[in-house]
């Protein structure tokens, strides 16, 4: 009786192995188009109660762990063992790592499309269809075996068409953007000792990095600058960005931060005084020779008179000519390539 | 005038004289001026860098520099090394074929971050002959070597 009810148990599993994959590749092939490099791997799972909020897998930032499988089965216990069913994994960015934070109630898993090109891709939710699926393998498989529910759920998230995924909210990519910066709301330090994350040093980090993408997003709009009020507003903002980020130094004058290369520019200025000193100072040329060289280049313009307005790149050496309306104009040299 | 007269004030100097315009050509004014510019061009010369950028010259020019010929780091001394060349051609510059523009235009480098370029009236006089406008590009090196101090 035991040997048969063995029998007939392995039978049903294996059938429902095989009507899971079955499942699983008519959805790929019905809803993707046919195109395969859309198909999304997982890369992450959120799992979100009343109280808690579980993120497991890899982390979404630095994809330790693009398959989240070593997570995976604690992941499923919990889903399947309800409350108090899972062990927390203490170290974030590990493989399999994941966090809890006060969270919603919804339950899903957190994909990615593969690009095709490349690139990076946003972690993004699964709709509610891919849910439903994933829910209803995990279901029908896990009472035989916690293992089947693996291979079969897994199995379900490598075929899930990328058309059924949906971009993350603005909401999620703030979630999302809070775990990769370790600044969970509701968690105390202890919790987070092991990497910082939550600490005071921690907060301070992340403010730092913000002042300097703040910093650097307004270097880019000079850089990008095509009129002079753009250039002024965009040399405004960079410059409170130095002061910010000066003061979460501890007063550090950014002006002296030479050892830091994205402090060190200013990107296309006017101030051509400076920028010489900036691009002696990191060159090690003379700044009297690059004055010289910046002299003879803008003779090569149409602006060359003393009362002509320059422009020069004080990261690359690159000068520029101003236009009729005194914005910045032609490249017409490079204090570092004279000829 | 003594090649050796200085400007305590002035680090590096030297005079250009400019000349732009759009059908300007080069070899021709060299011709005329009995002079090898220190840079010319002709309208549409493209310019290739070693970045890979490329500059095409939106006029002609043609560009004697005074660098190099003395060391002296009085601006006027370079102003007449330029008028001394005009004179033994005897070339009016705002003339010669194909000029639109011409100036003399003086870098100048402060040593100390005070003082200037001081042009006297014999120069000013020769400079209202040719009609040539006297143009100064001033810079400030703030990591030029500080001066000795004085003593007493």
């Amino acid at each position: 009786m035991l040997a048969v009810n063995s029998s007939l148990r392995r039978s049903f599993v294996c059938a429902l192995v095989m009507l899971t994959i079955g499942v699983g590749f008519c959805s790929a092939s019905s809803g993707s188009s046919g195109d395969a490099s859309r198909l999304a791997r997982p890369s992450a799972i959120v799992v979100e109660r009343p109280s808690h909020r579980i993120v497991c897998g890899n982390d979404p930032v630095n994809r330790v762990d693009p398959w989240g499988l070593s997570a995976f089965g604690d992941l499923l216990w919990g889903l399947l063992g309800g409350e108090g069913g899972y062990e927390p994994t203490p170290k974030p960015g590990a493989p399999g790592a994941w966090w809890d934070t006060p969270g919603g109630l919804e339950v899903g898993p957190i994909l990615s499309p593969a690009p095709g090109d490349g690139s990076t891709p946003a972690p993004q939710p699964m709709t509610t269809g891919g849910k439903v699926v994933v829910g209803t393998a995990v279901a029908i498989t896990a009472p035989f075996h916690p293992a089947v529910a693996i291979v079969s759920t897994i199995i379900f998230f490598a075929l899930i068409p990328g058309d059924e995924i949906a971009p993350m909210t603005p909401e999620e990519e703030e979630e999302a953007d809070t775990i990769a910066g370790m600044v969970l709301p509701g968690v105390g330090p202890a919790g987070f000792g092991a990497f910082g994350g939550g600490t005071t040093a921690g907060v301070e980090a992340t403010a730092i990095a913000a002042a300097e993408a703040r910093l650097l997003t307004a270097r880019t709009a000079m850089r990008n600058a095509k009129t002079v009020q753009q250039l002024e507003t965009a040399t405004a903002e960079a410059n409170a960005a130095a002061v910010e980020l000066a003061g979460l130094r501890g007063g550090q004058s950014v002006g002296t931060s030479a050892a830091d290369p994205c402090l060190k520019g200013m990107a296309i200025t006017r101030g051509v005084g400076g920028a010489l000193d900036r691009l002696a100072a990191s060159s090690g040329v003379p700044r009297h020779v690059l004055g010289g060289r910046f002299h003879r280049i803008k003779a090569h313009g149409n602006s060359p008179g003393p009362r002509d307005t320059n422009f020069i790149d004080d990261v690359t050496g690159d000068v520029y000519d101003s236009d009729a309306a005194g914005n910045v104009g032609q490249f017409i040299g490079n204090v570092f390539n004279a000829f | 005038m003594p090649s050796d007269v200085t400007n305590p004030n002035c680090r590096e100097t030297y005079a250009s004289l400019c000349l732009f315009g759009s059908v300007l050509d080069p070899t021709l004014i060299s011709t005329i001026l009995r002079l090898s510019p220190s840079d010319a061009a002709h309208t549409g010369d493209v310019t290739h860098l070693s970045s890979g950028k490329t500059h095409v010259a939106p006029r002609g020019r043609w560009i004697f520099a005074t660098s190099g010929l003395t060391p002296s780091t009085d601006a006027e001394h370079h102003i007449s090394l330029i008028l001394d060349r005009l004179d033994a051609v005897s070339a009016q510059p705002t003339h010669l074929p194909g000029v639109e523009a011409a100036s003399i235009s003086v870098y100048w480098v402060s040593a100390t971050g005070n003082g200037g370029p001081a042009v006297s009236p014999a120069v000013m006089r020769r400079l209202t002959h040719y009609e040539l406008p006297l143009e100064f590009d001033i810079y400030f090196d703030d990591s030029a070597p500080p001066t000795p101090a004085v003593p007493g």
